[in-house]
């Protein structure tokens, strides 16, 4: 006989009250099981309702169902008083951020939560030895959690939670942040936990790819959930409609891709991946139908868990006419004109800033750039150009320096010595002159939220000291351009996610910034306002404006014109996606063709065994 | 039991670990009692250094010029010669002189009929300042005058009335009690605002929704936090007693340990109101506010600390009685310097432990495991 089920949610529904005062559904007729022994995983868009769902599990929030509806945990059915408290015992919960003592070591934070979980000493040496050397943070004992990077922070929260042996671990997206050498350290962890310590785990997640480890996946939206299903079902969805285009051509997938999502209803995703274009084609379209020149070569390729994810949406909006779920016309703002378009298909080429190898004149220069935090180097000679119009990314892991890069190339910290020209102003004597020069979206939206749309596009053209006359026409463009006309009125507060987004983009590019500046924009962002986000920055590009973008999902190195990889300080890649994959590649030893994700890890593997 | 001990033991050993590495929490539980202690302290005591005192002598005797002399040749006065009242007057309006000392003109008759008086006028507008002089000027003209009967009379014919009158405010009469005012404020800071502090910044950072999923209870949460914070006010409150009686040398009437003991039940509640606060809000910036506004302040204002409350309009006096910092300041002042007087001790002590279990109870009420 099967044995209860760990988790068993049925018709559970949970509303709170808005931004706007009305009440809304968070959770609409919810039914979940997670198998014992089992990954459970909860993908979807932001707001979809996963963090509201982990909270009711692990007996946080308070929810309504039916009254013949059970909702057990561990067999304990949570709307029993007395039952939480029961439950509460024998699970462990990471929240989303951290839940870590910032100001107590490493190893006064596992104490903690070894006595609260009534740990005896001899048990607690044992287990903590046995996670600190699973977590590689046995040296690190005496560090104060705070001081730790982002990755060793979530490996520390993990081993906390993981102390007590517990029968469920309710994980909510505990690799937001973490670069993908930790990320992989990270599930290694879970993995061995589940198949050693019979461990069950409910997690979620918005990186896709982590559907592989899942036994289940369920995927959420507004509330609701739209599919349940292995994750290989999850893969299938996107069966025989997934294709790699290569341009053949020295057009930029990046380009191709933005081109193909423009054309209505075609494709469900194209993202550059590999080198070549990555295609979800949508419900009954044929790949003939794309109509693409003879240059662009178009082959089948093997369906991933995020085509299947891209499927599920579609499916999703065209049931509902009115959903403005998933890519769709709506949500995808027009970056070509339709001669553009025609050019483009038939791989023509119309505009320089389509193409892969054009000559560029350098608008950013940095030589033997170096910056030093008292004793610590977090920069250290580093020297490179950007080229006007380029997509530039910073990438690497956490503490790799990138930050600090990026913030010296704003002009917000300054550099200890070397050579730093942005815009044609020397950075280090000039700074107010190359600011006027640039544009800079910080992580979290640097937006109003109680002014509106129109009153926060004012107040920063203002700021960025546009005349009157310029600062009417500016202000008109962008509203145009990212079709914020709607919501011209609306308080930025009550502006729907996606929206938010478009307006800090409006915001940072109001004054016409030659180079724009963006830190990790994408960073806990569902992979539908990726693609949205992506479209814009591809539009912008278009247009001349160079980017400089830092970023912790690598598969979007794709599309920048030249990346660079940092670690500890140094420079360690530098050059165009391909470039830096053959670095990769040879570093692996292995003929396939890598993924970013791959070629960044082994790349810096090997830098740091040559290290050691 | 035992788990419930240990439990409570891991938090308290948490948050102290936490209190002594945070130094900003320690300035403010430890070293701003002492820059309080300093500031009121010595910014009284110490102040007055030679006062310009108006004298108007009209008697002329040998007693009055020696009194008038003496006044001059103290450290912390200044005499000056007036003719009449009204110079007199007119020089202390604008401020020119602190005070005036008038020894009237039957003065050396009166004296052997025992009806010798002086007057001695000072600013209102400055109660506690104008105490202070008043102080220096009797001290003065008692000693002298004492002294110099003694060695022309051999003996003291007959005591002198000083009559204080306070210049445009008469009916002022507060006492500036430092250092049982600045008890009530340091347990107040230290129990409200710093533990709602620290609380909203367990919510802020997800801390406690990570530990609300454990066995850990709500009441062992409460208890983690309420030990330490209880500890620090009472090195808070040690601390300014010691100055107190050290540096300022202020007797204590009462009994030391009453003093403690309704110390720590006022403690008790000031903790539950920063826990109240912290729950309710679950965010830094508005706890502190929230604290700040709704028992530092009022317990600065309105228990009688700066202004007393029975020279406040009715509408102000009506709320600050509603807080217990006003009962608790009441009772302090008693104890520290009337005495034990039992009939204020156990009416302010009843209404404080109401007030405490009160709040204790809707403080376990409110922290529930949950971010409903």
């Amino acid at each position: 006989m099967q044995s209860a089920p760990i988790v068993r949610i049925e018709h559970l529904s949970r509303s709170f009250i808005g931004p706007d005062g009305k009440s809304f559904f968070a959770l609409n007729d919810v039914s979940l099981t997670a198998p014992k022994n089992e990954i459970t995983m909860l993908v979807g868009p932001d707001g979809a309702g996963k963090t509201t769902l982990l909270r009711i599990c692990a007996g946080l929030l308070g929810f309504t169902s039916p009254k013949e509806a059970a909702n057990k945990v561990l067999d304990l059915d949570l709307n029993t008083p007395g039952n939480l408290a029961q439950v509460q015992q024998q699970i462990s919960y990471m929240p989303q951020r951290f839940g870590l003592y910032e100001d107590l070591s490493v190893m006064e934070n596992m104490e903690l939560y070894a006595r609260l979980y009534g740990l005896n000493k001899e048990e607690f040496s044992n287990r903590a030895k046995e996670l600190l050397h699973m977590t590689n943070l046995t040296n690190f004992t005496t560090y104060l959690a705070g001081t730790l990077s982002g990755g060793m922070k979530q490996k520390l929260g993990l081993a906390c939670t993981l102390l007590s042996h517990p029968k469920l671990l309710i994980l909510d997206e505990p690799c937001v942040g973490v670069d993908p050498l930790s990320r992989v350290e990270l599930w290694e962890i879970i993995r061995r936990n589940v198949k050693q310590d019979k461990l069950s785990v409910l997690i979620s997640t918005s990186y896709l790819d982590e559907t592989q480890y899942a036994n289940k996946v369920y995927v959420l939206n507004e509330g609701m959930v739209i599919f349940a299903d292995s994750s290989k079902a999850l893969e299938d969805m996107a069966s025989n409609k997934t294709y790699a285009i290569s341009t053949g051509l020295p057009v930029l997938p990046r380009v191709l891709g933005a081109m193909l999502l423009e054309k209505d209803n075609l494709v469900v995703d194209a993202v550059p991946n590999k080198g070549s274009l990555a295609v979800t084609l949508g419900k009954d379209v044929q790949i003939d139908k794309l109509n693409l020149g003879q240059d662009y070569k178009v082959s089948p390729r093997v369906q991933r868990s995020e085509d299947g994810f891209m499927c599920v949406f579609n499916k999703l909006s065209q049931n509902k006419a009115n959903s403005d779920s998933g890519i769709s016309n709506k949500s995808i703002m027009s970056i070509f004109s339709s001669e553009e378009l025609l050019n483009l298909s038939q791989g023509k080429l119309t505009n320089d800033a389509f193409c892969e190898d054009i000559k560029r004149e350098s608008i950013i220069e940095v030589k033997d750039l170096v910056k030093n935090f008292g004793n610590f180097t977090a920069v250290n000679h580093t020297s490179f150009n950007v080229g006007k119009g380029e997509i530039f990314g910073l990438l690497g892991p956490n503490g790799a320096g990138k930050t600090t890069t990026f913030r010296m190339l704003c002009g917000l910290i300054p550099a200890s010595s070397g050579i730093l020209n942005v815009a044609g102003f020397n950075l280090r004597k000039a700074r107010v002159e190359a600011r006027k020069k640039i544009g800079y979206v910080a992580q979290k939206f640097s937006l109003y939220t109680d002014l509106s749309v129109g009153e926060n596009l004012d107040f920063f053209a203002g700021v960025y000291g546009l005349r009157a006359d310029i600062k009417t026409k500016r202000i008109n463009e962008v509203i145009e351009q990212y079709e914020l006309m709607p919501y011209y009125n609306t308080k930025t507060l009550l502006l729907p996610g996606g929206f938010k987004q478009r307006l800090s983009m409006a915001v940072g590019t109001i004054h016409k910034p030659e180079i724009l500046f963006l830190d990790e924009p994408t960073s806990g962002i569902d992979p539908i306002a990726r693609r949205i986000f992506w479209h814009q920055i591809t539009g912008l590009a278009k247009e001349g404006t160079t980017v400089i973008i830092t970023t912790h999902f690598l598969e979007e190195a794709e599309y920048c014109n030249r990346i660079m990889i940092q670690d500890k300080g140094e420079m360690i890649a530098l050059g165009t996606p391909d470039e830096v994959r053959k670095q990769g590649m040879t570093a692996g030893n292995t003929s396939e063709y890598l993924s970013m994700e791959e070629v960044f890890i082994s790349i810096v593997k090997k830098f740091r065994d040559k290290e050691q | 039991m035992k788990e419930f001990l240990k439990r409570v033991l891991a938090l308290t050993n948490k948050e102290f670990k936490q209190l002594w590495r945070d130094k900003a929490n320690i300035m403010l539980g430890i070293g701003l009692p002492i820059i309080l202690i300093f500031v009121f302290g010595y910014g009284i005591s110490f102040d007055i250094r030679n006062a310009k005192l108006g004298v108007i002598d009209l008697t002329h005797s040998e007693l009055s010029v020696k009194l008038h002399h003496s006044i001059n040749a103290s450290h912390y006065l200044d005499a000056i010669a007036y003719p009449s009242i009204e110079a007199a007057k007119k020089d202390f309006l604008l401020e020119r002189i602190e005070g005036v000392v008038v020894i009237p003109n039957n003065f050396d008759a009166a004296l052997w009929h025992n009806k010798a008086s002086i007057e001695v006028f000072v600013d209102g507008k400055d109660p506690n300042r104008a105490q202070a002089l008043q102080g220096y000027v009797a001290s003065v003209i008692s000693q002298t005058y004492s002294k110099e009967s003694i060695k022309k009379y051999g003996r003291v014919p007959g005591s002198i009335d000083i009559a204080y009158r306070m210049w445009f405010n008469q009916a002022v009469s507060s006492t500036w009690y430092i250092v049982p005012g600045l008890i009530v404020l340091i347990i107040t800071l230290v129990g409200t605002f710093l533990t709602a502090l620290v609380m909203a910044r367990e919510w802020e950072r997800g801390t406690l929704e990570a530990i609300f999923v454990s066995p850990v209870k709500p009441l062992e949460i409460i208890l983690g936090k309420i030990i330490p914070y209880f500890v620090v006010g009472l090195l808070g409150l040690s601390i300014c007693m010691l100055a107190a009686k050290f540096l300022f040398e202020i007797p204590i009437k009462g009994s030391i340990i009453l003093i403690y003991a309704f110390s720590m039940l006022y403690l008790v509640i000031a903790l539950a109101i920063g826990l109240l606060i912290s729950a309710a809000v679950r965010n830094q910036y508005v706890a502190s506010q929230l604290s700040v506004a709704t028992s530092f302040l009022p317990c600065v204002m309105l228990s009688g600390f700066i202004f007393d409350l029975r020279n406040v309009p009715v509408i102000v006096s009506f709320i600050g009685h509603l807080l217990p910092s006003t009962y608790f300041m009441d009772l302090l002042k008693t104890l520290y310097l009337a005495g034990n007087y039992w009939p204020i001790i156990i009416k302010d002590g009843l209404i404080l432990g109401v007030y405490a279990l009160l709040l204790i109870y809707l403080t376990v009420l409110k922290t529930k495991k949950s971010l409903d």
